[in-house]
């Protein structure tokens, strides 16, 4: 009897769920999403891929970029902790299903003076 | 003389989530006898925990998704004492508040699968919907819903802000509204009785023999749950029952659900200021045993390290991998279709058990 | 069934069980590196850990606790498994298939 009384109040309250795909989803505010990266303020200083614990980050300074594999990564947010310039950030979302295997590159743009800033190979 | 059946139920069963396989020997509907097989789901993690000492707090919490946080908390504390790291005092009431949230949606999982094996599927979807409000308070405090990432060597990365502490707050208070309703209909429902009372019983003498721990060792009489030890200053008390049952094992769950509500309570409320983290320096070096009492029971991390970044050995004693072996006590002498239900209330988890 | 490594410690550990206020909590082995196995078994009384060491060689075959305690079964099977250890009328086999080389052992005999 006393499931009853609950499955009457929820027929008036009506759904609890949302209709995610065909209306916003429902993400809390502190959820951690996918990581991004700012290139702008990146110095290519190679400590993300280090501390990396799914081998995800690939910094190659030669060619000044920063590719991600996405299915490798695991949104843990160890790279946003440990980036001395603030360079990177979670951007709050879901990520979507994904038919290959996606490396997403960043590239950094190298202007005259910033190329004399790199340290030499 | 009646010929005997022998029936495989698992690994793949509507019944059963997780990939199991018991081999059961029928006589008419009547299991006269069973064997476990495992083997269906074994990752060798204990070899690939020894890399990275940094990196494995990750991997730790991969072990079992339901109760990751307990796995990183037991590897982190492990290798707080080789570094001898003092954990501040907010970093440990956050790894309590955590816990106790996991062990609230652990349990309430558990829960709702003993109503499902049953077939009572409002009374499952109902628990999921009060599952689904803790999923979504720890994704707002931890930025994830399974496996939050949160613990690092010497403490905790993300903090509580005071608007969580108060959505927390909030949360817990309607949640236990609602939740003693739904305790009421597990403690009375007839159906639910007929399916569970008296189904699988595990004796005590058995329970220890067979050295089962958590909410089977509880539901059996055996008093011992190391939250009990080692809650200092916290008004914590046991829930045991004594009958052995598929039912007594939910029902300490149900109990279980509303002490770890209170538990949450009192650290919400007496959460101290300070530091977040301890630094960490150097790699570990020499033996360390920690123990916490998970979801499941008693969850126990050996550390053995030799001064370099890579670990010796890890080896983890996971609370199901006692409990699933105990079914071979519980199962014998029951009727087929009790099957589900028994295997269900102890709460088998194959990737805390395989590894 | 005599002359094992770890006849003496199985029997303590035995004797300690007995007691209704000591249990089990796992037994460990690793390989410690210098071409023995290292065995704790780990008992827990009134919330205190208490552990026996034992060291023993990889090829004899060991004194199982099985008879005396279900619950030592299936960590001795995960034992034979991951570390190639060999225990008298314990069958391995519990995770992985039979062949193969002991995935936690670090040198050969």
């Amino acid at each position: 009897m006393a499931m009853l009384s609950i499955v009457l109040r929820n027929l008036i309250t009506g759904p609890v769920t949302t209709r995610y795909p065909e209306g916003p989803a429902d993400i809390p505010e502190g959820n951690r999403g996918r990581v991004d990266w700012n290139m702008e303020a990146c110095t290519l200083c190679g400590l993300c891929q280090k501390r990396c614990p799914t081998l995800a980050v690939k910094v190659d300074r030669r060619a000044g970029t920063t590719t991600m594999e996405v299915f490798r990564c695991i949104a843990c947010g160890v790279c946003v902790d440990v980036c001395p310039q603030d360079s990177i950030s979670m951007v709050i979302g879901t990520s979507r299903p994904g038919y290959i295997k996606e490396v997403r590159t960043y590239i950094k743009e190298v202007t005259e003076e910033r190329a004399e800033d790199r340290p030499q190979p | 003389m009646s010929r005997t059946t022998l029936i495989p139920f698992g690994p793949q069963h509507p019944a059963f989530l997780e990939p199991l396989n018991l081999s059961l020997k029928l006589s008419e509907e009547t299991v006269i006898g069973v064997e476990i097989n495992y083997g269906y789901n074994h990752r060798g993690l204990e070899k690939a925990l020894t890399s990275d000492f940094r990196r494995s707090i990750y991997m730790c919490e991969r072990v079992c998704g339901i109760c990751s946080f307990f796995h990183s908390t037991a590897y982190c504390q492990s290798l707080e004492s080789l570094f001898q790291a003092e954990v501040p005092e907010r970093a440990r009431y956050i790894r309590t508040i955590m816990m106790e949230s996991q062990r609230l949606t652990s349990h309430l999982l558990a829960l709702g699968h003993t109503a499902e094996a049953i077939g009572y599927e409002s009374l499952f979807m109902q628990l999921f919907r009060e599952r689904e409000s803790i999923m979504r308070m720890v994704n707002d405090i931890s930025g994830n819903r399974v496996h939050y990432s949160m613990n690092t060597i010497g403490g905790v990365r993300r903090d509580i802000s005071a608007e969580q502490q108060a959505d927390v707050i909030t949360k817990l208070d309607g949640l236990e509204v609602r939740f003693q309703e739904l305790a009421e209909i597990f403690e009375k429902d007839p159906t639910i009785r007929a399916r569970t009372v008296g189904k699988g019983v595990l004796t005590e003498e058995m329970a220890r023999n067979y050295g089962v721990v958590g909410p089977v060792a509880r539901a059996s009489g055996l008093a011992q749950d190391l939250r009990d030890t080692y809650s200092q200053g916290l008004n914590f008390h046991l829930v045991v029952r004594e009958e052995g049952d598929a039912y007594a094992r939910s029902m300490v769950r149900v109990e279980e659900v509303l002490r770890s509500i209170d538990l949450i309570r009192q650290t919400v409320s007496e959460l101290p200021g300070g530091p977040l983290q301890a630094p960490v320096k150097g790699n570990p070096k020499g033996e360390a045993f920690t123990r916490l009492e998970a979801p499941r029971g008693e969850l126990l991390y050996y550390v053995k390290a030799k001064g370099t970044a890579d670990l010796e050995r890890i080896k983890i004693k996971t609370p199901a991998f006692v409990n699933v072996a105990a079914l071979s006590a519980m199962v014998p002498g029951c009727e087929m279709a009790d099957i589900p239900v028994i295997t269900v209330s102890v709460d088998p988890c194959i990737c805390c058990t395989e590894r | 069934m005599s002359g094992c490594s770890n006849t003496e410690t199985v029997a303590r550990v035995a004797a300690m069980m007995r007691e209704k206020d000591t249990r089990l909590v796992t037994i460990v082995a690793a390989d410690d590196g210098e071409g023995t196995a290292e065995l704790i078994y780990i008992m827990d009384r009134r919330g205190e850990l208490i552990k026996l060491r034992v060291r023993c060689r990889w090829d004899e075959e060991l004194e199982s606790l099985s008879p005396e305690y279900k619950g030592a079964e299936n960590m001795e099977r995960e034992m034979m498994d991951l570390l190639g250890l060999s225990f008298q009328g314990v069958q391995g086999g519990l995770f992985l298939g039979p062949g193969g080389q002991p995935p936690l052992r670090t040198q050969g005999e």
